[in-house]
């Protein structure tokens, strides 16, 4: 079931912590529901990569240098009050919303663009727009400019919406109560942590065993075309 | 009385001196990670051992001033290192306290020297410092404005960023002399009375404390959260209205968290710090609430330009 902004009120509001959905802050209720949509907004900070000194982005490393290459190549912008962040068309940047969001654990929310804003060519997630009960931080933007034209974004500014669905019951696994969580609890824009799957963990063991096995055949004899003794 | 409160009134002293010294170590250790995972692989590897020199004095359970002067001579390394960049939330509690027209006159820098400047001293240049690993701890922020008000040419600094940003700045004081004399129990005192709980309603920064206490963010205070009467759906959203919260609360809240909650749990884990976990418990702690006031003073600071219609005065 969809909430319609009667019921998303009554759960801004609700005195009971297991039912309330917390959306904070609300600058201007009265621009920002919708018939069964709340409006949020755009946060400060924002997060670019600088391709300059990026070849590729290779999972299987080891995790922690990982993130120390996506530290050096990501470039962190923050922007004061009333200044604007502008993305070129073409470019992607990551943002965050300005408020902080907090799921009881029978309610899940879907993040979707506003029209306003889609008509001028601004796509502000790429695929993940849903969000599980439990979740408790700031929502990340995927920012993409699909359109002509650079558009100039402040901080506060309503670029997104968000629809929430009633569980018909609570979950047993909320967001916060899950073993692998990556994002939870995050205040501002945040990086991919793609490289945590634990997939990858299978995935480098096999690079790792066939490196070794790459790296024994050089040094047997023979090997680079010299002729065994 | 309820158990924030309790909390509040029965911190003892001791647990207030040695949490300075965790809370510092925990925040050095964060900085030498970011630094880490950008620097060259010298610089890197300096870091990774200084992060390790960090969790032994801290393992060591060694006496307050003996943890801070080890914590301290950690800090100091810094100046071999690459400097990540202050957050944004230092100069937009400049602007919230002097206003948008003196705010880009002073120069904040981070510096390797672990020790605040003195209140009474007036820097002879235009350049606030601050230790590079407070640079993330908001608590600590009034002493760069109460430099910058010194520099702005302000009458009686102090006084102004009290008005500013409250008893908060007391504490900071208070904490900035812990190991270097015997004053600071004074400040404490004194930032304490400032924020202690009225006896009618209960004070914004209690409110915010509360808040802050379930990882909530304490950018602003919802009007009409009880009152959801009225017919028409725009008459009961018209009753509900978010304000910004003032920074003074906003940090008020943030001490009062921090000696309730924090300080307490930091002290109990160092106990335990060198088993599994206890360590990265404590960083998780102290970076969570670090977080929690930097992005409620940015978006607070957000709420009041638009609530202002644009002013960031």
């Amino acid at each position: 079931m969809i909430l319609n902004e009667s019921q998303i009120l009554e759960r801004l509001l609700s005195p009971d912590p297991a039912r309330r959905l917390v959306v904070t802050p609300l600058l201007a209720p009265e621009q920002q529901f919708g018939p069964s949509s709340l409006d949020v907004r755009l946060g400060p900070d924002f997060k670019l990569v600088r391709t300059s000194r990026l070849t590729h982005l290779d999972p299987l490393k080891d995790p922690a240098e990982i993130e120390a290459d996506v530290a050096r190549y990501t470039e962190n912008v923050v922007i004061q009050p009333g200044e604007p962040f502008v993305l070129h068309p073409g470019e992607f940047a990551l943002a965050s919303t300005l408020e902080f969001i907090r799921l009881p654990f029978d309610i899940a929310a879907r993040l979707e663009g506003r029209s306003t804003w889609g008509r001028l060519g601004l796509e502000v997630h790429a695929t993940a727009g849903f969000v599980d009960p439990g979740f408790s931080g700031a929502l990340t933007f995927e920012l993409k400019n699909s359109g002509k034209v650079p558009l100039p974004l402040y901080a506060g500014l309503r670029v997104a919406q968000l629809c929430f669905f009633q569980l018909s019951e609570a979950s047993q696994l909320p967001y916060a109560a899950k073993r692998y969580t990556k994002y939870s609890g995050r205040m501002g824009t945040e990086g991919s942590q793609y490289f945590r799957d634990p997939e990858y963990a299978a995935l480098r063991a096999v690079a790792r065993m066939r490196l070794a096995g790459e790296d024994a055949a050089r040094r047997s004899p023979g090997a680079d075309g010299e002729a065994a003794p | 009385m309820d158990e924030l409160e309790s909390r509040w009134n029965a911190i003892p002293w001791e647990t207030v001196c040695r949490a300075r010294g965790l809370g510092l170590a925990c925040r050095l250790d964060r900085y030498l990670e970011e630094v880490a995972a950008v620097a060259p692989r010298a610089e890197a590897a300096l870091a990774g051992r200084l992060r390790s020199e960090l969790r032994d004095a801290v393992a060591g359970l060694a006496a307050p001033d003996e943890l801070l002067a080890a914590v301290g001579a950690v800090h100091r390394e810094l100046a071999y290192l690459p400097r990540a960049p202050l957050p944004a939330g230092v100069y937009g509690l400049l602007r919230d306290v002097l206003g948008q027209a003196r705010d880009r006159d002073v120069v904040v820098a981070g510096v390797p020297e672990p020790v605040w400047p003195k209140a009474h001293q007036r820097p002879r240049r235009p350049v606030a410092v601050m230790p590079l690993a407070e640079g993330r701890n908001p608590l600590m922020w009034p002493l760069v404005a109460l430099q910058a008000a010194a520099l702005a040419g302000v009458h009686q600094p102090e006084s102004y960023v009290e008005g500013a940003v409250g008893g908060g700045l007391w504490l900071a004081l208070a904490e900035a002399a812990l190991g270097s004399g015997t004053e600071a129990r004074e400040l404490w005192e004194r930032g304490r009375g400032l924020l202690a709980p009225g006896d009618g309603e209960p004070d914004r920064p209690w409110q915010l404390a509360r808040a802050l206490a379930e990882g909530v963010l304490i950018s602003g205070h919802r009007r009409g959260a009880r009152n959801s009467g009225g017919e028409g759906i725009y008459s009961r959203l018209g009753q509900v209205q978010d304000d910004p919260a003032h920074p003074g609360e906003i940090l008020g809240a943030g001490w009062i968290h921090w000696y309730a909650r924090v300080a307490p749990e930091l002290v109990e884990l160092a106990e335990i710090s060198g088993a599994d976990g206890a360590w990265r418990r404590m960083r998780s702690l102290v970076d969570r609430v670090d977080d929690l006031l930097c992005r409620s003073l940015d978006v607070a600071a957000i709420h009041r330009f638009f609530a202002a219609g644009g002013s960031v005065e």
